[in-house]
């Protein structure tokens, strides 16, 4: 069958990792990378190499030390709200795929304010609105209804939707959206086409210009991220710090966050291809944050209880809580079947005690909006 | 002595060292992190660091296999 969308892309030279994968790392050569002022792909590759596997502890004392240079001894807290299960999407490992049987749910605008007024009455100032691909059901007007009855209540309004062109982009950030998340989940152009069956996300390159285009539209977050597991980890994480770096240097006045999703199971049953162990997850945490010292990197409930509280303020400085990956279910409206399965299933007063145990603040917002 | 281990009390009965409390938890110290009232204790000194009443310690393991 033909089909519409571009389904083979390269990458563009300013992402390609290649010439940093040729190489083979040393112990010296992560010596030298953990000293480093002044951090690049070189120091990410040394980082992210096998030979780093043995310095683990120095990466993590490195990672703490730059973590509470810059943001003290807090972790700024968030928590999702999935608005819509809807997806003409096809991609293998998500559980809203467009050929899972799962009953299909899209809240309502009665059902939208309760639920953000259950979400707020927890205590938080930060929510992350969810949907699948761009369908009727859930569209840009939708959308911008739904952040304009969220920024109402919330400090910050951030979005994790489809690709939108910058117009569309625009009328979400004047309804009140202040951040947006798009996750690339592999830059690896044969994986990509592999694990994207059908649907408009075929097109890699539209997905890998979105951010650049929410950051024109007026958003002033991006975050990114590669689904960890569906392709060579290092390929991955070198196309994404390349990614962050250019959106860096063209958007220098906008913020970016960086997450860390690694594959957990969900309805349809996907076994990752290239699955990362927490050791490695870990690795990869440090690395960014060494190389990247200033840029909030998130963790969110895919990953456990146990991890989650060990890797808070060692690199980590953002991460959800209390999430359900069902539609809504905050509230009294709630769907069954989740995107992905939630391992750190603690409310959040059980989360700021674990955190306070540790010396660290939950922050509920890290801004006032002024303006919107 | 009485440590606080991830957030729950823990009487360590063994001679005060990270080996030993690791040793008494069970935990497999090449797949394990440790931090004492939040500062990393490298592994090379698990033998000679002395843990003292009230510290408060992290153990982080390491699940293998993704
Ligand atoms: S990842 Fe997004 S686009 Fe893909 S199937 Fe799931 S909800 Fe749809």
């Amino acid at each position: 069958m033909d089909t519409p969308y571009p389904t083979t892309a390269t990458l563009p030279d300013w992402l390609d990792p290649t010439p940093w994968l040729e190489q083979s790392h040393t112990a010296a050569d992560v010596r030298h990378a953990l000293g480093t002022e002044s951090p690049n792909e070189e120091t990410l590759a040394a980082l992210l190499s096998p030979a780093a596997a043995e310095f683990l502890e120095p990466m993590a004392a490195r990672a703490q030390a730059l973590t509470r240079r810059h943001f003290g001894r807090t972790v700024q807290l968030y928590v999702p709200l999935y608005l819509s299960s809807w997806c003409s999407g096809g991609c293998a490992y998500c559980g809203f795929a467009s050929d899972r049987q799962t009953e299909r749910h899209a809240l309502d605008y009665t059902s939208v304010a309760k639920e953000l007024d259950a979400i707020k009455a927890m205590g938080f100032e930060e929510v992350l609105l969810l949907t699948g691909e761009r369908c009727p059901k859930a569209d840009v007007d939708y959308l911008r209804d739904c952040v304009r009855i969220a920024a109402q209540k919330f400090h910050n309004v951030a979005i994790e939707v489809f690709p939108m062109a910058e117009e569309e982009y625009r009328i979400l950030a004047e309804a009140g959206a202040t951040s947006v998340t798009m996750y690339q989940e592999t830059y690896h152009p044969e994986t990509y086409d592999l694990m994207h069956r059908w649907g408009p996300k075929k097109d890699m390159l539209n997905r890998l210009e979105a951010p650049a285009r929410a950051l024109s539209g007026g958003l002033r977050f991006a975050g990114l991220g590669a689904l960890l597991g569906l392709s060579d980890p290092q390929y991955d994480m070198l196309a994404l710090y390349r990614h962050a770096r250019h959106l860096q240097k063209t958007y220098w006045q906008a913020g970016l966050t960086i997450s860390f999703p690694r594959i957990r199971n969900e309805v349809g049953g996907f076994d990752a291809p290239y699955p990362v162990d927490e050791k490695m997850l870990a690795q990869i945490i440090f690395a960014f944050r060494i190389c990247l010292p200033d840029v909030p990197l998130v963790l969110s409930t895919r990953e456990g209880a146990a991890f989650r509280d060990g890797m808070a303020g060692l690199g980590i400085s953002k991460m959800s809580i209390a999430s359900k990956t069902t539609v809504g279910g905050y509230g009294d409206a709630g769907s069954e079947e989740g995107q992905f399965d939630v391992s750190d299933a603690r409310g959040l007063h059980e989360f700021c005690d674990m955190l306070r145990s540790k010396d660290l603040e939950p922050v509920f917002k890290n801004w006032d909006s002024t303006y919107r | 002595m009485n440590l606080t281990i991830n957030g729950k009390s823990h009487e360590h009965t063994g001679n005060g060292s990270v080996i030993a409390l690791l040793g008494e938890l069970g935990a497999t110290p090449e797949h394990s992190a440790v931090t004492v009232n939040s500062n990393i204790i490298f592994s090379r000194d698990w033998k000679t660091f002395k843990l003292n009443n009230g510290d408060a310690v992290e153990v982080l393991t390491f699940v293998g296999g993704g």
